[in-house]
């Protein structure tokens, strides 16, 4: 399989972000047909790395070799004409613009000026969307989108220029089971054609699905690159990923709580809601349990945390805490009830980018700091409990007024849960709560939630992530478009019994 | 992802030279411009000078930082202009109450003068809680409300007096917009009284924090309990009663209540002063102490080409490549970023 000449050779790359070194003298081979893995922590540098393979950022030092010539930088045209193409995290597509026309920007086939309708009955383009069997409609615009669409669209306008080095970064995080199913197909496939893959994923498991070689990154610094094969196990992995100090404290498991505690007294229960995307819900969480509702992607379980902390209406039904009924308009609502939602697209509704660590934490409980006159803000409290949340979630920043914006994704999440925290709220929703967090986080939260229900407050996880449900929920409803169609202790589920009822109703109604 | 993770020791001390200067150079700036008007004419910091150029920096200021407020909420308020201009007028007009609106002998006030201030002020008020209810509630463009306002406040300034200019006002207004202690005009004390206002304002209060947060991020915002409807309503009412003092203001210095204020140079003068004070267009990110600077260096942008002699059309042309190369100079590099 191996041809003689590697497609691409990275060569002691240096970067720098203002004197902090982000990648320390990284090498990294990758050979035609070879599908090379990259994983890492949160601010490894991986992202860094295939930015500079892109031509997006510059190496400080060090030396790029691309089919056996040498370059010291790369431009972001330079690497198009070499067939280099990036799938970024966040895809960068024209709103306004149809999927079609996102796909041929900015090289149109000339016989489009005149019929348009060309664009949409491009035959390399079907082709593709056949071979990888989803649906995809090229006449969407992109502003209407989901995430999974515009990752494939911006997979598509790749594929289209046929390239001989595809980078996937996180490609997979935002898709449902079967998408990723098809992405993984599709990487196969190309790799038979002889396309060199970098694949960064915090997924260890696609690692061993459909790796060649692994490349471990931490701290900017290459750990380890083995042959996929040669590895022991996913512990072997998990210990390059982590380090060996913490490689200890990846270990998580909860006295589950049984539902037959009827001593226990009901926190938050639902009845009969519906709403956009979920119909007839009911469901109740009690005081120190932790609930798990499973679903895939789609199934409607955000649309429902959401209606249920008030940032979308309901169509009927009822919520009551504590067997009060509640009147819930909107998120403020919510919170005076004393109900917190993490929600799943974290950027745009978890946190306020250009806001400090400390605005961010206190915000929704932020009436409580007015003790100077009872009218201004107290400072010194504010930074005090603060500082005490930082230090009990272990946020890894560099002052508490530091700007979210510069927080890794696992850190940022963190920052919403110290919200609620700071609220001091009795039911907590989480939805996707460690989705594109590393591994080492993922722990930090889990164990979190474990300690804060064992001060008896109730929890809500939502959750497409089976072995997270698993791991965590005392009680898992399962979720299927927009149904809860299942009930059950955390004692009578497992893997097998989740997966078929989530995937395979999905697969009938589809 | 660009941050490694566990750098927390050496990563604090490391500023670089590049670092320094950006976050300083409001300041720099502005030297650079004191420096450059002096050359061009010394006169620029003779005491008399210095005196106008505080008064003007101060007008301008004012307004601005009640439109910094705006702006911090990702809108912007066109209207302060006929805001600033029915005050104006208004002030004038109570004091001129049921008699001729030229020059008397004795004003006729319909009120005592603390009362016809607080309705003054209570008309940009009310047009500010307005504006933000209407904003907020249905979610309107922030632009074309107050375009409208520019408008029709415009128009009531100009019916309320018959379309005439009203002369003389009380001497205590006149104190205010002209007046001086030693050196120093009273406006210009006034405007650091207001600035130190609004800098506890929006700095150690639960509102202040929330005109933050939502011009920073308007759903994430809401979803930490904050009412866009609460945070529009009190962003505007600022502007608006600060707007309808830099009317009393301008009546004092004119000793006039006219409503040709009304032009849109308050609005534009005030919007550059916050763009040069480095807040964002956009909203969620801005520093008094940034828009005081800016403020000053409109006003010298202003003042030092009265200086020079020249026709006012070539003054003109000189003002705006002097604005392009600063705002060019300050802005350049940033990235403007939509929350």
């Amino acid at each position: 399989m191996k041809a003689e000449r590697p497609l691409v050779e990275l060569k002691n790359i240096v970067k720098e972000f203002y004197g902090v070194r982000v990648l320390d003298n990284v090498n990294l081979v990758l050979w035609p047909g070879e599908i090379h893995c990259l994983v890492g922590h949160n601010g490894a540098g991986k992202t860094v790395l295939m930015k500079i393979l892109s031509g997006v950022l510059q190496p400080e030092a060090g030396e790029i070799w691309i089919y056996g010539k040498k370059f010291s930088k790369i431009t972001p045209r330079k690497a198009k004409e070499l067939g280099i193409f990036r799938i970024p995290q966040d895809p960068e597509l024209v709103d306004d613009l149809t999927v079609a026309e996102n796909i041929f920007m900015g090289d149109l086939p000339g016989k489009v000026l005149f019929n348009p309708t060309k664009l949409y009955n491009d035959e390399r383009v079907l082709k593709i969307i056949d071979e990888m069997g989803f649906k995809l409609d090229l006449k969407k615009l992109i502003r209407d989108c989901s995430r999974a669409e515009k990752q494939m669209a911006m997979l598509i306008r790749g594929l289209l220029r046929r390239p001989r080095v595809v980078i996937f970064d996180e490609t997979t995080a935002p898709l449902s089971i079967r998408e990723q199913r098809a992405i993984m197909s599709l990487i196969k496939k190309l790799k038979m054609q002889g396309v060199g893959v970098i694949y960064i994923s915090h997924r260890i498991d696609e690692v061993f699905n459909i790796g060649d070689t692994v490349t471990v990154l931490r701290n900017g610094k290459v750990v380890v690159t083995k042959p996929v094969k040669d590895l022991k196990g996913m512990e072997e992995l998990v210990y390059y990923i982590v380090g060996e100090e913490i490689a200890q404290e990846l270990k998580f498991s909860r006295n589950k709580q049984r539902i037959d505690e009827e001593a226990r007294r009901v926190l938050l229960k639902v009845e009969n809601l519906s709403g956009d995307m979920f119909e007839d819900v009911s469901l109740n969480v009690r005081e120190g349990e932790i609930v798990g509702v499973f679903g895939v992607v789609g199934s409607g379980k955000t649309e429902l945390a959401e209606t249920i902390f008030g940032w979308r209406k309901p169509k009927r039904g009822e919520i009551y805490l504590r067997g009060k009924k509640l009147k819930i308009n909107s998120p403020k609502d919510a919170i005076k009830a004393r109900i917190g939602l993490v929600p799943e697209e974290r950027d745009r509704l978890g946190v306020i980018q250009y806001m400090s660590v400390s605005d961010n934490i206190v915000l929704p409980s932020i009436a409580r700091f007015k003790k100077v006159l009872r009218t201004f803000l107290s400072m010194k409290e504010i930074r005090s409990v603060v500082r005490s949340l930082i230090r009990r979630l272990k946020i890894v920043t560099r002052s508490e007024m530091e700007q979210v914006r510069f927080l890794s994704g696992g850190n940022k999440q963190k920052v919403v849960l110290a919200k609620w925290l700071a609220s001091n709220c009795d039911v907590l929703m989480l939805d996707e709560p460690t989705k594109g967090i590393d591994i080492a986080t993922k722990f930090d939260v889990y164990r979190l939630l474990d300690e804060i229900a064992r001060e008896g407050k109730g929890i809500l996880v939502f959750s497409s992530d089976v072995d997270e449900i698993l791991m965590i929920s005392d009680r898992i409803y399962c979720m299927v478009n927009g149904r809860i169609v299942r009930e059950m202790e955390h004692r009578d589920a497992n893997r097998d019994i989740l997966l078929n009822i989530a995937l395979g109703e999905a697969y009938v109604k589809a | 992802m660009s941050k490694p993770n566990n750098t927390r020791e050496n990563s604090g001390k490391v500023i670089s030279l590049k670092q320094t200067l950006s976050r300083y150079k409001q300041i720099i700036v502005l030297v650079v411009l004191l420096i450059a008007s002096y050359m061009i004419t010394p006169a620029f910091l003779s005491s008399k000078n210095v005196f106008y150029l505080t008064r003007i920096a101060s007008i301008i200021g004012i307004a601005t930082l009640g439109m910094t407020i705006v702006i911090l909420t990702g809108g912007i308020d066109l209207s302060i202009g006929s805001i600033a201009a029915l005050s104006c007028v208004l002030l004038a007009y109570f004091e001129h109450w049921g008699i001729y609106l030229g020059y008397v002998e004795e004003l006729s006030f319909i009120a005592p003068l603390p009362i016809i201030y607080l309705m003054c002020l209570g008309v940009g008020a009310l047009v500010g809680l307005f504006y933000g209810y209407i904003i907020g509630k249905w979610n309107l463009p922030d632009f074309a409300v107050t375009l409208g306002g520019l408008f029709a406040l415009k128009g009531i300034s100009y019916i309320i007096p018959g379309g005439q200019t009203i002369f003389g006002v009380d001497g205590f207004t006149k104190f205010l917009g002209g007046g001086g202690i030693g050196i120093i005009p009273v406006s210009f004390l006034i405007w650091i009284g207001i600035a130190v206002f609004v800098y506890i304002l929006l700095n150690y209060t639960t509102i202040g924090k929330a005109v933050y947060a939502y011009g920073g991020g308007r759903d994430a915002s809401q979803m930490c309990g904050i009412s866009p409807v609460k945070v529009k309503m009190f962003a505007y009412a600022i502007c608006g009663i600060l707007a309808a003092f830099v009317g009393i203001i301008y009546a004092g210095r004119t000793d006039t209540g006219d409503y040709r204020v009304a032009g849109t140079d308050l609005m534009v003068n005030a919007l550059m002063a916050t763009l040069l004070g480095g807040v964002n267009i956009f909203g969620g990110q801005g520093s008094i102490a940034g828009v005081l600077i800016g403020s000053v260096i409109v006003a010298m942008i202003f003042n030092v080409f009265d200086l020079t002699g020249l026709h006012p059309y070539p003054r003109d042309v000189l003002r705006g490549i002097a604005l392009i190369i600063i705002l060019a100079s300050l802005v350049k590099g940033e990235k403007l970023k939509k929350a």
